[in-house]
């Protein structure tokens, strides 16, 4: 089932996917994101407990703390301050969530954008 | 009719490297590239900056389309039953590297206008958007001019049999 919210995810769920819906809520919120991109299916999700987190992928590091990254369509501003905003952001719910001590890394790939004109389902 | 024709020297992996060799270069891009630090990675995607060069040079005055006379006439046929490829994508090669880009460009340009002056303001326009949305530096724009348009091109086409 996929998840929207970090509030659909209950606090007994793997912090892998509570990482991972913080961080698709972080990103969806961040200015000049249009969406997440989960064109390549089963590649850019995070699945745990039959919930499914769409866009995000978190994988886990040998020190105990996961490596996330964002995969996302951006509005056509300049994607280096933007993949910058979106990894605070990131960084910063996570925090207030509780979980940064088991936050690594956090990757932003631009997987797309979309111009003005182009009307997105 | 291209316009130049120059050794493109994008920094970092080309898409033309071996898979081994592209495998290499990039653990090295990951890290030591401008865009990744301690605390993560930022990768703009090959197509995104496809779109961004395909928006930038539909904005000059003079282009009338981009693609090639097949990929035009295919694209055509995939669009009218809503299948293949993004139109956008269409007329626009590109190589990106860590830092820099460069660029090949197939464009159709109307009748009467300047193939120099619109190839100049093509390259400012690519450059100016690439480097202002992803931070690239763009090394080269090759841009091939492979037809000219004339207005009333589409009345020429058979009109409809039936209403």
């Amino acid at each position: 089932m996929p998840v929207s919210s970090p509030a659909e995810v209950p606090a007994s769920a793997s912090v892998r996917l509570r990482l991972a819906a913080v961080a698709r809520a972080a990103a969806l919120a961040t200015r000049g994101v249009v969406g997440l991109d989960t064109r390549r299916a089963g590649m850019r999700m995070t699945v745990s407990a039959g919930l499914r987190v769409d866009g995000v992928v978190c994988a886990a590091m040998p020190d105990g703390r996961y490596q996330v990254s964002v995969h996302l369509v951006a509005a056509m501003v300049a994607l280096r301050p933007l993949a910058d905003a979106v990894r605070a952001r990131v960084e910063r719910d996570i925090a207030i969530a509780g979980l940064a001590d088991r936050l690594g890394p956090v990757d932003v790939a631009v997987e797309d954008v979309q111009a003005p004109s182009e009307a997105r389902p | 009719m291209s316009e130049t024709q120059s050794p493109r020297t994008p920094a970092g992996p080309g898409a033309a490297s071996e898979p081994a060799e592209a495998s290499s270069k990039a653990t090295s891009r990951r890290g030591n590239g401008p865009l990744s630090s301690e605390l993560g990675s930022t990768t703009i995607a090959d197509a995104v900056v496809t779109k961004i060069v395909s928006i930038a040079a539909r904005e000059v005055g003079g282009v009338h389309d981009l693609g090639g006379g097949a990929a035009r006439t295919i694209g055509g046929v995939t669009r009218s039953v809503g299948v293949g490829p993004d139109e956008r994508m269409r007329g626009v090669a590109v190589e990106v590297g860590d830092r820099e880009a460069a660029v090949d460009l197939t464009v159709v340009v109307e009748y009467g206008e300047s193939i120099p002056e619109i190839a100049k303001t093509l390259r400012e326009n690519v450059t100016r958007r690439v480097g202002g949305m992803t931070g690239l530096t763009v090394t080269e724009v090759n841009v091939t001019v492979n037809d000219l348009y004339f207005p009333g091109d589409e009345a020429a086409a058979e009109p409809a049999r039936v209403e």
